[in-house]
């Protein structure tokens, strides 16, 4: 008789024979298997989580300006398991930050959008930037005093650019609030042009390999394996966060005044309209993403050793400082007010 | 018409029986049988909402309902005519909370019968004379909307049943569990 381990793994064998598993069994370097080589696995595990709590929450969301508050206090109080399945969107949205941050700077610091990989490091930039205004839609659509100020800031960013932020204005059109108009943004647009890219950067990282000095190679389902392994583990993390520290909400807003702060992410932009006042949400991220875009093309050093950046490292170091010195100087400001509402 | 033993052997069927019995058999109380219509569709809270219905059955006392998503109002109850329909001013109370709405008519067996989508919004301001509350030490209103612009975040009760509890505890323990095995594993 067979023994029911061998009955799994013949089950097992089946499952992967009709799956075509066999094709994940190629060679990656053996490096893959440091936790750096992770980060960018556990941000797509973590866009994961976020669109599979996000399609939850919009079953309850109420994009209508005025029922909106309502609904997400209804998420919080009455729908079922509304709350964690809100805490965790929450939590995921912190994390995709913090890894997205990681995973970018180690890139940059290992020079791996050096040819062929400039598509790849673009892919990665504009997901970055994708996720940043995921993050700051998602702020919006809770329609507390903290997400009217987010949507008064998306009007006066897009009077100020123009043609450019024409969306984000009331002028837009007639038919539809702006609320509404972002929660379509947040829930469809965005994902689609994310999981778009998402794809491209897989595909792209197929072809090319991960950037390896050494020759050593483990098989890739192994490297899955350990990555699913983490993915997990992670979500087992903001999982007891999001029970042991859910996520907020505020007052109804009143119109006319900035009185909060925007979500944590947000708050170098913040501090830098301190400084600037209302152009320092358009200008702060454009520099910070237009250096990052031209990061392949400024940096023509032919040594490929990880760290040798030359002038490059340097301005990305300045732009890391600054951005970290503007996030701490938002964080512990006095609320001002930037845009005259 | 008879049917075949060999045909029920196959499940397929079986399903297929299953899914169309639970059609027959579904519960219709989402089937609204009557109508009700008005001219807008927002109102202000402590306005009157001319209303109108039709398809009720006559001779019938029907009671009408505020419902949002986390508040209910009584609202009055209408008799609907020999023609099974009727018309109203509805006052609509300054103390309902502004929101989005269903108002709803209710059988007196409990079926909602008909419904409709409404929007209350703020009060008007009263009219100024000379003793107005809405406005602020300075006169202007400005400052008691000032301090009604709040930065901090409502209290809010979470409470959670056993069940959701228990699935939020096995959700998060399986993760752990399996994200250990699959690691420990490769």
């Amino acid at each position: 008789m067979n023994s029911p381990d061998s009955g799994m793994k013949k089950g097992a064998g089946r499952i992967a024979e009709r799956l075509a598993l066999d094709a994940l069994d190629y060679a990656v370097p053996k490096l893959a298997e440091r936790a750096p080589y992770f980060i960018g696995g556990l941000t797509a595990s973590l866009i994961a989580v976020l669109i599979l709590t996000g399609l939850y929450l919009a079953q309850f969301y109420n994009p209508n300006p005025a029922g909106a508050h309502d609904s997400v206090l209804y998420i919080i109080t009455r729908a079922p398991f509304g709350d964690w399945i809100r805490s965790l969107h929450y939590w995921a949205a912190g994390g995709v930050v913090v890894s997205v941050t990681a995973h970018l700077a180690y890139v940059f610091w290992r020079r791996s959008y050096k040819r062929p990989r400039e598509v790849t490091w673009w892919a990665g930039v504009a997901m970055a930037g994708l996720l940043f205004l995921l993050i700051v839609t998602g702020t919006a659509l809770r329609f507390d005093q903290e997400g009217f100020e987010a949507l008064a800031h998306f009007v006066a960013g897009g009077e100020l650019t123009g043609a450019l932020g024409a969306f984000f204005t009331e002028s837009f059109t007639l038919s539809t609030p702006l609320l509404t108009r972002v929660f379509s943004l947040h829930t469809s647009l965005l994902p689609l042009a994310l999981l778009a890219l998402v794809g491209l950067h897989f595909w792209l990282i197929r072809q090319h390999g991960i950037r390896a000095d050494s020759s050593e190679t483990i098989v890739f389902r192994r490297h899955l394996k350990r990555l699913s392994g983490a993915a997990l583990i992670v979500f087992a993390v903001i999982g007891v966060l999001a029970v042991v520290f859910p996520a907020g909400l505020g007052y109804p807003a009143v119109a006319g005044y900035e009185v909060t702060k925007p979500f944590w992410p947000a708050l170098w932009v913040y501090g830098l309209e301190n400084l600037l006042g209302a152009w320092g949400m358009v200008v702060g991220p454009a520099a910070l993403f237009a250096f990052l875009i031209a990061v392949p093309l400024l940096d023509r050093r032919t040594d490929d050793g990880p760290g040798r950046n030359g002038w490059v490292g340097w301005v990305g170091l300045i732009f890391g400082v600054t951005v970290l010195a503007l996030w701490l100087y938002g964080a512990f400001s006095a609320p001002q007010q930037h845009i005259g509402m | 018409m008879q049917v075949g033993k060999s045909v029920f052997k196959r499940r397929g069927y079986w399903i297929v029986l299953a899914a169309t019995l639970m059609t027959a058999t579904s519960d219709a109380r989402g089937h609204e049988d009557a109508v009700l219509r008005s001219s807008v569709s927002a109102i202000a809270a402590g306005d009157t909402l001319p209303l109108s219905g039709a398809d009720f059955s006559s001779g019938t006392a029907y009671e009408l309902r505020l419902l949002g998503a986390l508040r209910e109002y009584e609202l009055r109850s209408i008799d609907v005519g020999p023609e099974g329909t009727f018309e109203i001013a509805l006052p609509i109370s300054s103390g309902v909370a502004p929101g989005v709405y269903k108002l709803v008519a209710v059988a007196p067996d409990g079926d909602r019968v008909a419904s409709l989508d409404l929007t209350v919004l703020e009060p008007r301001l009263a009219a100024t004379d000379g003793n107005d509350d809405s406005k602020g030490s300075d006169g202007s209103g400005q400052s008691d909307a000032r301090e009604m612009a709040r930065a901090d975040e409502i209290p809010i009760e979470r409470s959670r049943g056993g069940a959701e509890w228990g699935v939020i505890g096995l959700v998060v323990g399986l993760a752990a569990g399996l994200g250990i095995m699959l690691i420990r594993r490769s």
